[in-house]
């Protein structure tokens, strides 16, 4: 079930570098909505009545606040769409249309979860956090991003009931290099007194650099023990090349796994099929990112690199 | 105050007409849009067997508009019969269904199998699709090819039969006058304008398909002139649209000729828009006193 509101801008904070987290009031939308699903939101620039840009833009949930009916989306500034997005002001209205989608599966109460987010992959993330904690799962986060000041769910993060590794590509948070690098790590099951993020930097050939690169956070044994039991499910998403390797390390240990994609979107309904996606397996045709997605198993994705999606 | 209206023996209660290909079967925009409170549904595109489209990327947007290459995804005409057919009759719903095929034959047998159906009303064809091979613009491109499919199928159905024009063509009147010595009971126009886009970072077309087809309210222009023409050449009613975001622009179609309106891309950026044109139609006729929808239409053309 999904809703058209006029939604009431709450919030529409910079979080970041081109980075934004905005709150609208949705009272509907927050009841409904589950992690891994959108909403599908209207884009004008002042004054109202623009016709270009023409199509809603999709943003997975960030963050449901079903009490006080409030839904948050994090988005970074790409191009048209994000950039007058981004001039939304507290008090104003945007048609949003949601939730939609089909999110992600949540497992049996007290699995043992593991999350992989890249940049503003973490989004999805971030709210299927939530939902996880209060299923009493065992929830560890590998969250990865360019740099320190990119890692803007953190805060939130850090918050809740979760473990939480962060990655950066330069080094100045956490482990220096890919977030996937973490995952070896977490299932080594060896020197559980070191942190992974010092694991990875071992592993990663850099003993010499490991010791300022690490953010120095050593878990205790029960710690240790909870992250390096292999993982009921992974949850996925991120850059494809990220979300590909994430897939593969699933794969390699049998262990089931989702991921979450974009895509060009015009209904986001399933009515137009213009988010046409090749899956693994099945039949010949395509299924489509809005309406049979966003969230797919990741044994049936191609991951192809360099058809990321070209969104505004 | 009456909307009602005929399109061409296609009794509508009233003149706004959801597009083929933007609605799927009636029922994805779910309570959003009642299949029942429009005038009528254009089905998605209906081929014989299952067609799996093209590859993607299958969209890209562009100035006041959207480019589309979908390659008329289907799932062939018994799933269609058997599956959305229905509960499209079972909601009131005016029922048109689009038929595209590959060959004459194609075409023919659809006609055929519809014809012994309960719970269609009419028939539009496809000759005006840009992104596929065959089967779609280059047969609405030629004048004594569109002749030629039209009275195949319209000797096959008792069902009013209504082509869907392409305006990547040279002199629409010529067209749609083959189509009317053909038999059509109505004109549809305007299929999209073939455009494409460029990824200038990837030096590379956008679109899987490289080709697509323009919709939205740039081509607004383009498809009023060509209502317009075709009103003055011919006889038939026409279904007028190509980028209608409003019911002013729904009204400017009337008043150029069209006897219904088609809603397409404007319902994926306000899914309720076909509600809101259905009311500011009324509104429009209040205001100018008028009670009967036959007096706006063609008012504008001199």
């Amino acid at each position: 079930m999904f809703f058209l509101k006029n939604a009431e801008v709450i919030r529409n904070d910079r979080v970041g570098d081109g980075l934004y987290e905005l709150e609208f009031r949705a009272p509907q939308i927050a009841s409904h909505g589950e992690p891994g699903q959108f909403i599908h939101v209207e884009v004008k620039p002042h004054p109202a009545e623009s016709l270009s840009p023409l199509l809603r833009r999709p943003f997975s949930l960030y963050g449901v606040d079903s009490r006080q009916g409030a839904i948050s989306i994090l988005y970074r500034i790409r191009g048209l769409g994000t950039s007058i997005l981004a001039r939304a002001k507290p008090g104003e209205c945007l048609s949003v249309l949601g939730p939609l989608g089909r999110g992600f599966t949540l497992p049996a109460k007290e699995s043992v979860t593991l999350l992989v987010g890249g940049g503003m992959g973490i989004a999805p993330l971030v709210y299927l956090a939530d939902c996880l904690t209060r299923l009493s799962c065992k929830v560890t986060v590998l969250y990865g991003a360019e740099t320190a000041s990119e890692l803007v769910a953190l805060e939130k993060l850090e918050q809740k009931e979760v473990k939480c590794h962060v990655a950066t590509m330069d080094g100045s948070k956490g482990y220096e290099g890919f977030v996937t690098d973490l995952l070896t790590c977490v299932h080594a099951g060896e020197s559980a007194s070191m942190s992974i993020e010092k694991q990875a930097d071992l592993l990663s050939g850099s003993p010499g650099e490991s010791h300022t690169l690490s953010s120095g956070r050593t878990l205790s044994d029960r710690e240790a023990n909870d992250i390096h039991r292999q993982p009921d499910i992974i949850y996925s998403c991120g850059p494809l090349e990220m979300m590909a390797h994430v897939a593969r390390f699933a794969d390699e240990r049998g262990i089931p796994g989702e991921v979450s994609l974009e895509s060009n979107m015009a209904c986001g309904v399933g009515v137009c099929l213009g988010c046409a996606l090749k899956l693994k397996g099945g039949n010949a045709g395509y299924a489509k990112v809005c309406s049979d997605g966003p969230v797919f198993p990741m044994d049936r994705v191609e991951f192809t690199v360099g058809e990321e999606a070209r969104l505004q | 105050m009456n909307l009602a209206t005929d399109l061409g023996g296609i009794k509508l209660a009233n003149p706004v007409i959801m597009a083929s290909g933007t609605f799927g079967y009636g029922f994805g925009y779910e309570s959003l849009i009642d299949p029942g409170d429009v005038g009528a549904i254009i089905t998605k595109a209906t081929t014989r067997e299952p067609w799996t489209g093209n590859p993607p990327p299958r969209i890209a947007e562009t100035p006041c508009g959207m480019l589309n290459a979908i390659g008329l995804e289907n799932p062939g005409i018994e799933v269609f019969l058997n599956e959305h057919l229905p509960r499209l009759e079972s909601s009131g719903a005016v029922v048109i269904v689009n038929i595209a095929g590959r060959t004459f034959e194609e075409y023919v047998e659809l006609a055929s199998m519809i014809e012994t159906v309960r719970g269609i009303s009419g028939i539009e064809i496809n000759i005006s699709c840009p992104n596929v091979d065959f089967g779609g613009m280059q047969l609405g491109t030629a004048p004594d090819m569109v002749y030629r499919i039209v009275k195949a199928v319209k000797e096959k159905t008792h069902l009013p039969v209504m082509p869907k024009l392409s305006p990547n063509v040279t002199d629409i009147i010529e067209i749609a006058k083959a189509a009317e010595s053909a038999g059509a009971d109505a004109i549809s126009m305007i299929n999209t304008l073939q455009g494409m886009a460029v990824d200038i970072e990837m030096k590379r077309p956008v679109l899987g398909n490289i080709f697509g087809g323009l919709s939205g309210p740039a081509i607004k222009p383009i498809a009023l002139r060509m209502v317009y023409q075709v009103y003055r050449a011919v006889d038939v009613p026409i279904l007028g649209g190509g980028g209608i975001m409003s019911a002013k622009d729904a009204i400017e179609f009337l008043l150029v000729g069209a006897t219904a309106v088609s809603i397409g891309t404007g319902t994926f950026v306000n899914p309720r828009l076909a509600m809101e044109v259905k009311a500011g139609i009324e509104d429009y006729m209040r205001r100018h006193s008028h009670t009967d929808l036959r007096e706006i239409i063609g008012a504008a053309v001199l």
